[in-house]
């Protein structure tokens, strides 16, 4: 069987392949791929096995009677072993079958069934940080080879292609890989407003996500019932936590400009009294946009965030409270809050005015703006002859 | 969930897949087919595939476009529709007889868990917090995001699952909550109360490679972290239940009403394992004893085996590791209708690894719940990553998943296809050995002690990865008795031993028509003779 005549380290030439022609008609330049088949050193490919149950890149491709130098390295932060196995054109769910009836003979061959359609293989499990190279020669024949890992319960998911002499499609419409590999995890595909819950950096475990319409975002702790801090500029990346278990965070399109270190409202006068407990209650959604519910002691609190100019304007809502309530503006923003009056940089809203009162926070030393033609003029000025 | 695969998990095959996870499987030896029952089939199609073909028809439901097709929750709705939770937060409501998908919610936190309620809402259990769903206005959406539970703790460490709700009869819920795993620290910000039992907080923030082998190789430092909670849906009150649990990913009832729960091996699992869950009761798994009211500041890692082994109640059922299950998912009941026949009643589980289902009977015997597990439906067309069960009428939906683990996307339907296969029904103890129960008529000639064999084996309970199966013994029942009718078979077995799985081979056995057993292996895990 060839996957294992393969042996690792070891450079093959697949003894189906006939040996590169160079007179041979139907080899068929191809743009992107270097024309290695005249040459002997081989090409140098690294193709790593990635959490997620990922071959990185998920496709390839080479010349007729390429020879290539595979460096497969099993970066997978989940500690999985992997294997490679590259199959003639259609065969990798039957490959991939095969490999789930080896019982218990499969530990011991890497899960690499015997089939006349491997063409190569790692020839063994490659374990977690490990790395094996494999070196042959691509079949003359122009087709699309697949190639999958076969330890069980993997090859469903985690295969690609290999492109040998033959054009390949927009990464979008290739149906020859896993579509999901490629997804970026933009959370809500770029619609606002959303509300994604996610692991955030610099936040509690149950920290929600919310992008406003505009562009501006921020995220709510779930677990102490504040807004954490306010970016601007694109929502959020969930790529690497979603393609993993959960290891990784959500990663925000910018820096926050905006972070909190304390819940803003103070009930009964004054100074925050950490022994006050906060009670998350959950959120409604207004055309999208959020209502976070929640309890500070005994007051039920509702809030809502939306973009107002150069910042966010928060609206509370307590419908049950029977005396003033103290906003204590916190971190760096320029604060407004037009139902209460200032009193030694905190806030007093009268009881008369807090069962409803919003306060602004204005993004502070904002960048200068650029003109926006200005750059790209330079620029054309710089490219005209 | 397993996550790290170690040298130990190669050894014995595959790592565990983790949510639930873990196990990879041996093939049993395959079956010798009566000609009628292995026509040739589809190209690429095993003779097994061809054979299951004859049983049970598979068909595939692919996910809503644009929509990572993990399955993390199913809920069979009144009107006929199917909910369905996805890993990045998706909830969506599958019309069958218009093959169309609605989107009801996003943007949740890993949802492992769907359950509806009378008024139209639906429970999830999400990463954070147990929620209701519920869409006010009618537009089709759901519009309120109600927190009905989230007093349990979390540090952040992704193996920190939360599965469930389960409803029980009297209308309380049933959640899981997982362990933390020492394959990742906890973040700088916890919710919950943290135990001062155990590593020090600021050596979680030092080498971590160093360190992880001093925290546990999975470990409970916020509440009830290796607990299953009580709920009540209206007032959101939670009581802590049973304790001892790794990885709950599977909470069930029986026909009964009993709760059952499965668990993965790994740590204090030598095998995967179904528990029949009573209130008060440690099911095994150290790591979450400190979180008990009358413990004291002892060290889950060093209590003696000998006072675990008095708090514990051991597994009702072991399903073997490899050989049946590498990473066992949730269970379902049968539905008692005509298209089940005899299986109704009868608990299904899924299974990660393998394109597999496995049935599972329990019996209580002087006071000790215990049980078989049994290959079910195995074909290819079932795919792996068997993660979520749900009948809608007579048919049986698969979610499946993967996460980092073994598994697979989308969903599968199941229905059988009316032709009854030979079946080992269910086996019981009896007090001089075993009694099994078959879907057919065996031939007289069964009744030859030669064609029935059993191994059995035990798992030690230990802190380390899994077990091997140890102290094998091979028997020859020294009698059996069929029935009149064929479909019951009595086997006297000499000497029982308590604590082992009785790992029954019935490939031999065959129906006066020379039909062959669908499924030639069961396991009965004996934990108390008569």
């Amino acid at each position: 069987m060839l996957g294992l005549l393969l042996s690792v380290s070891a450079s093959t030439a697949l003894s189906q392949a006939p040996p590169p022609s160079a007179g041979d008609s139907k080899v068929l330049p191809v743009a992107s791929a270097p024309k290695a088949a005249s040459t002997k050193k081989p090409r140098l490919v690294t193709l790593q096995m990635a959490e997620g149950l990922r071959f990185d890149p998920p496709r390839l491709e080479a010349q007729p009677g390429e020879v290539l130098k595979f460096e497969l390295e099993n970066v997978d932060i989940s500690h999985q072993p992997h294997n490679f196995v590259l199959v003639k054109p259609g065969q990798v769910q039957e490959v991939v079958k095969l490999s789930m009836e080896m019982g218990e003979t499969g530990p011991n061959k890497g899960f690499i069934p015997e089939h006349p359609s491997i063409l190569a293989s790692s020839g063994k499990v490659v374990e977690p940080d490990g790395k094996v190279s494999l070196t042959f020669t691509a079949p003359m024949e122009p087709g699309i080879y697949g190639y999958v890992c076969s330890v069980p319960g993997h090859g469903m998911v985690m295969y690609g292609a290999l492109y040998v002499g033959t054009p390949m499609p927009p990464l979008a419409k290739d149906l020859n890989i896993p579509q999901l590999t490629l997804e970026k995890g933009l959370a809500g595909g770029g619609r606002r407003p959303f509300v994604q819950r996610i692991f955030m950096p610099q936040s509690g475990p149950a920290s929600i996500a919310v992008a406003l319409p505009g562009s501006l975002n921020y995220c709510f702790d779930a677990g102490n019932c504040r807004v954490r801090y306010v970016w601007s500029g694109p929502f959020l990346d969930g790529t690497k936590h979603w393609r993993g278990s959960g290891k990784e965070l959500g990663e925000m399109g910018d820096q926050a400009w905006w972070r909190s270190t304390a819940s803003l409202l103070r009930f009964g006068g004054g100074k925050e009294d950490p022994s006050v407990e906060t009670k998350f209650l959950g959120y409604t959604l207004n055309d999208g946009l959020p209502e976070f519910h929640y309890r500070i002691g005994k007051q039920e609190v509702f809030q809502t965030v939306i973009p107002s100019g150069k910042g966010v304007e928060m609206r509370f809502r307590l419908p049950q409270v029977k005396s003033k309530v103290s906003v204590a503006p916190d971190g760096e923003g320029l604060w407004k809050c037009p139902d209460g009056v200032e009193r030694k940089g905190v806030f007093e809203v009268p009881s008369g005015k807090a069962k409803g009162f919003s306060v602004f926070l204005e993004r502070k030393d904002q960048p200068p703006q650029k003109e926006a033609s200005a750059p790209t003029s330079k620029n054309s000025h710089l490219h005209t002859p | 969930m397993k996550i790290r695969v170690s040298i130990l998990s190669l050894l014995t095959g595959v790592a565990a897949s983790p949510i639930v996870f873990g196990a990879e499987q041996k093939t049993a030896p395959k079956p010798v087919v009566v000609a009628s029952l292995s026509a040739a089939g589809s190209q690429g199609a095993s003779e097994r595939d061809v054979l299951m073909a004859k049983f049970y028809k598979v068909t595939e439901v692919k996910g809503p476009p644009g929509v990572d097709p993990q399955v993390g929750g199913l809920c069979p709705m009144p009107d006929g529709r199917m909910a369905v939770a996805f890993h990045r937060g998706e909830v969506a409501f599958y019309n069958p007889s218009k093959n169309e998908w609605s989107i009801f919610a996003e943007g949740l936190h890993e949802p492992l868990g769907l359950l509806n309620e009378p008024d139209g809402s639906l429970l999830v259990m999400q990463r954070p917090e147990l929620t209701r769903l519920r869409d006010s206005k009618g537009t089709g959406k759901a519009d309120t995001f109600e927190t009905v539970w989230d007093g349990f703790g979390m540090t952040g460490n992704y193996h920190e699952f939360a599965f469930g709700p389960l409803r029980n009869a009297q209308g309380k819920l049933f959640v899981g909550l997982n362990l933390a795993s020492s394959g990742d620290t906890v973040n700088e910000e916890v919710r919950g109360q943290w135990l001062p039992i155990g590593l020090e907080r600021k050596e979680f923030y030092g080498d971590w490679k160093k360190n992880s082998k001093l925290a546990g190789r999975m470990y409970s430092r916020v509440p009830w972290r290796g607990w299953i909670m009580e709920v009540d849906p209206t007032s959101g009150k939670a009581t802590p239940y049973a304790s001892g649990f790794r990885s709950p990913d599977g909470l069930g009832l029986d026909a009964e009403g009993n709760l059952v729960v499965s668990d993965n091996q790994g740590d204090w699992r030598g095998s995967s394992e179904l528990h029949v869950v009573q209130k008060g009761g440690f099911y095994g798994h150290p790591a979450s004893l400190p979180w008990r009211e009358d413990w004291g500041k002892q060290l889950p890692l060093e209590v003696p085996l000998e006072k675990l082994n008095k708090l514990r109640t051991p597994a009702a059922v072991w399903f073997p590791h490899m050989s049946y299950a590498n990473s066992p998912t949730q269970m379902v009941s049968i539905p008692k209708t005509p298209a089940w026949g005899a299986y109704g009643g009868q608990l299904l589980i899924g299974e990660m690894n393998v394109s597999k289902l496995l049935r599972i009977t329990t019996e209580k015997v002087k006071g000790v719940w215990q049980g078989a597990c049994y290959p079910f439906i195995e074909t290819a067309a079932l795919k792996p990553g068997l993660h979520r069960l749900a009948f809608l009428g007579d048919k049986l939906w698969l979610g499946r998943t993967h996460l980092t683990w073994a598994g697979g996307e989308n969903l599968g339907v199941v229905e059988p296809t009316g032709s009854v296969p030979l079946d080992a029904l269910e086996i019981n103890l009896t007090k001089t050995g075993f009694k099994v129960r078959f879907t057919s008529p065996l031939s007289a000639s069964c009744n030859n002690k030669a064609l029935w064999n059993i191994r059995s084996y035990t798992y030690a309970y230990h802190v380390e990865y899994g077990s091997p199966e140890l102290e094998e013994a091979w028997i020859t029942p020294t009698d059996v008795i069929l029935t009149e009718d064929g479909r019951c078979a009595e086997l006297i077995i000499g000497e029982l031993r308590e604590n082992f799985v009785y790992d029954f081979f019935f490939d031999k056995l065959y129906t006066a028509a020379g039909q062959t057993p669908l499924n030639i292996r069961a396991a009965y895990t004996l934990r108390k003779k008569f």
